[in-house]
């Protein structure tokens, strides 16, 4: 094996449980972010001769984050909904719920505003990093992320009202 | 804490799912043949860019070749013709060889069919006076311009003649992308000027396939309408 893929496979091990922790954020599901981060892994390693010296684990969230805000552009997609699903209401005291409550208050970002939300609180990237990574300006990281936490702060007090 | 450190700190708990691990062999094959893909399609690309580029820079010089008029496609020489007898100045191009100095002169003559016609002569002068004709090339002295532009070569030293009918002062001549000194002087019976090229060792290669170009200037330096090319 050519030094190069060991540096990969290395890469790999390292960032691969990482990639899937944000991918399921940013998707909600994991069969979704299982198969959102196999395609940016292939991307990585179509690029990683170019890359490898630079910092591969950003280009990985770049290339990541670009595909989620990109599936929603594409004709056939889902909105966010100002609906929350139908699911059933989890136990606050269990440990679960929290995890339940993110996804839930997540699933109803629209895919930009997740993004963000992921980018700038899972990530812990600056607004001006965020707004270069997704080709944007700072004032719309700093309106569309407002508006994700407000949305994210109904969404919890809707969980508390019926809790 | 805040709400955002909440946020954080939920986004920060390991999620309630166990992820199926990267099947990194599959991701290094699907990515090493979208490699090879797109080193092809850059390489083919490259190609066709560096066949554009070259296509038209090859496009653009054949049609300034098209459109340069003062660029002359030197005529083969003539054979020697006997019995020419010179009319008006015997020019002496100041170049000299073994067998005396290259010298230009018009002649009148009648062909086979006996109808009259000018000719261009460079023959060699002897130190006697002697006229050694070496090459001769009809002569049209009707219009303007370029005319009987020949290669002295072989039989001579001299690397092109001609004369040029109108009023021009000086000439310029590039050959192979260097100028190519000519000089000139006029014939006033027939009222038109020889130039003939200054041997240089570069000027050695024209033939009858070279390409020169030549231009023609007024005593005010300014290039004469028809002073690009041949006049004709």
């Amino acid at each position: 094996m050519a030094r190069g893929d060991v540096e990969f496979v290395e890469f790999v091990r390292a960032s691969s449980a990482r990639l899937q922790h944000a991918a399921y954020l940013l998707t909600g599901d994991r069969h979704q972010a299982e198969d959102d981060v196999q395609t940016v892994l292939v991307r990585v390693y179509t690029a990683w001769p170019r890359i490898r010296r630079q910092d591969p684990f950003a280009y990985a969230r770049k290339v990541l984050a670009n595909m989620v805000i990109d599936r929603w552009r594409r004709p056939i997609r889902e909105d966010a909904t100002e609906e929350l699903p139908e699911r059933p209401i989890p136990d606050l005291a269990d440990g679960v719920a929290t995890q339940e409550w993110l996804l839930r208050a997540l699933a109803l970002l629209s895919p930009r505003e997740r993004t963000i939300v992921v980018l700038r609180h899972f990530w812990d990237l600056s607004e001006a990093d965020v707004a270069v990574e997704l080709k944007v300006s700072v004032g719309t990281v700093k309106s569309t992320a407002s508006r994700a936490l407000a949305k994210m702060r109904m969404s919890e007090a809707l969980m508390e009202r019926v809790s | 804490m805040n709400d955002v450190d909440r946020l954080r700190e939920a986004m920060a708990e390991p999620p309630d799912q166990c992820f199926a691990p990267v099947d990194v062999a599959r991701v290094m094959r699907i990515g090493g043949r979208r490699r090879a893909r797109r080193r092809l399609l850059t390489g083919a690309a490259m190609i066709v860019a560096f066949m554009a580029v070259a296509g038209s820079v090859l496009g653009v010089q054949i049609f300034r070749d098209a459109q340069d008029h003062n660029t002359v496609t030197v005529s083969a020489p003539h054979t020697v013709t006997t019995d020419v007898v010179p009319m008006g100045t015997v020019v002496d191009t100041g170049i000299a060889d073994a067998e005396g100095r290259a010298v230009l002169f018009f002649a009148h003559v009648r062909d086979a069919t006996g109808s009259a016609k000018y000719q261009l002569v460079l023959a060699h002068k002897a130190a006697d006076g002697k006229l050694t004709p070496t090459l001769t090339v009809d002569a049209d002295l009707a219009g303007n311009g370029f005319h009987s532009v020949t290669t002295g070569h072989p039989g001579s030293y001299v690397p092109l003649f001609g004369f040029f009918v109108g009023p021009v002062q000086h000439f310029k001549s590039v050959y192979a992308g260097t100028p190519l000194p000519v000089d000139g002087q006029r014939v006033p019976e027939l009222n038109v000027t020889m130039f003939w090229a200054l041997p240089k060792y570069d000027a050695e290669g024209i033939t009858q396939a070279s390409v020169v170009q030549l231009s023609a200037f007024d005593d005010q330096g300014a290039l004469l309408d028809y002073g690009q090319g041949p006049g004709r």
